[in-house]
């Protein structure tokens, strides 16, 4: 398996695998770290405007994280503030989709699996849909 | 179809269910231990409750017809034709 020999370091877009074997940045599968959910906190130097998404604005299925901290020069990518999108948008390189990686759970039983469609609790997303008046 | 026939065939649909939906799991995770012993857990009691189920009831399949007398697949009650 390749290994990336650079590490993570500020201005490289990666995920917080940080150079584990196999790694590729723009494949989380390999390294079972989601980016919606990353192992490791990445502290960055660069600075990201970021105006937080309202709940209504966000864009399903968009990574949402935690504001970046105030102040200081950007030595990396800035990002104009868009609403909906990640603080650390240069970990994602553009025109890719994102999906977040689904990991082993207890399943429903067999019966409630059956019954429910999934076998599995987290994929059980009922569709609420209110009526068009 | 009795009620014993009808319990059987839920846990036949159930435990196929379920594990079509694990080897969807298995298809993006194919190392992941629990999954894979899941897997293999519910392909039994798949199998089980079929055998149960044709031990009774006759052939659920066209292959799984073991009779060396009679093609019991086409002589067994079809599902539509009452009780047993």
């Amino acid at each position: 398996m390749n290994c990336y020999q650079e590490p993570c370091s500020p201005g490289k877009s990666c995920c917080s695998c940080g150079g584990r074997p196999g790694y590729r940045p723009w494949d989380h599968s390999s390294c079972g770290v989601s980016p919606v959910n990353p192992a490791v906190p990445q502290p960055s130097p660069r600075e990201v405007l970021f105006s937080p998404a309202s709940s209504a604005g966000n864009a399903a299925g968009v990574p949402q994280y935690a504001e970046p901290h105030a102040g200081g020069v950007a030595s990396g990518i800035r990002q104009p503030a868009k609403e909906g999108m990640p603080a650390d948008l240069s970990r994602f390189p553009i025109a890719m989709g994102y999906v977040p990686v689904q990991q082993w759970q207890q399943p429903y039983s067999m019966e409630e699996g059956f019954v429910r469609g999934t076998i599995f609790p987290e994929l059980d997303l009922p569709f609420k849909m209110g009526r068009c008046i | 179809m009795n009620d014993n026939a009808r319990t059987l065939m839920k846990q036949i649909n159930e435990a196929s269910f379920a594990m079509d939906d694990v080897v969807l799991y298995l298809d993006t995770h194919p190392d992941d231990k629990n999954a894979l012993s899941y897997f293999h857990y519910v392909k039994g009691l798949r199998e089980k409750a079929m055998r149960a189920y044709e031990a009774a009831y006759g052939p659920l399949f066209a292959e799984s017809a073991d009779s060396a007398e009679q093609w019991t697949w086409l002589t067994d009650r079809w599902p539509w034709e009452g009780e047993v």
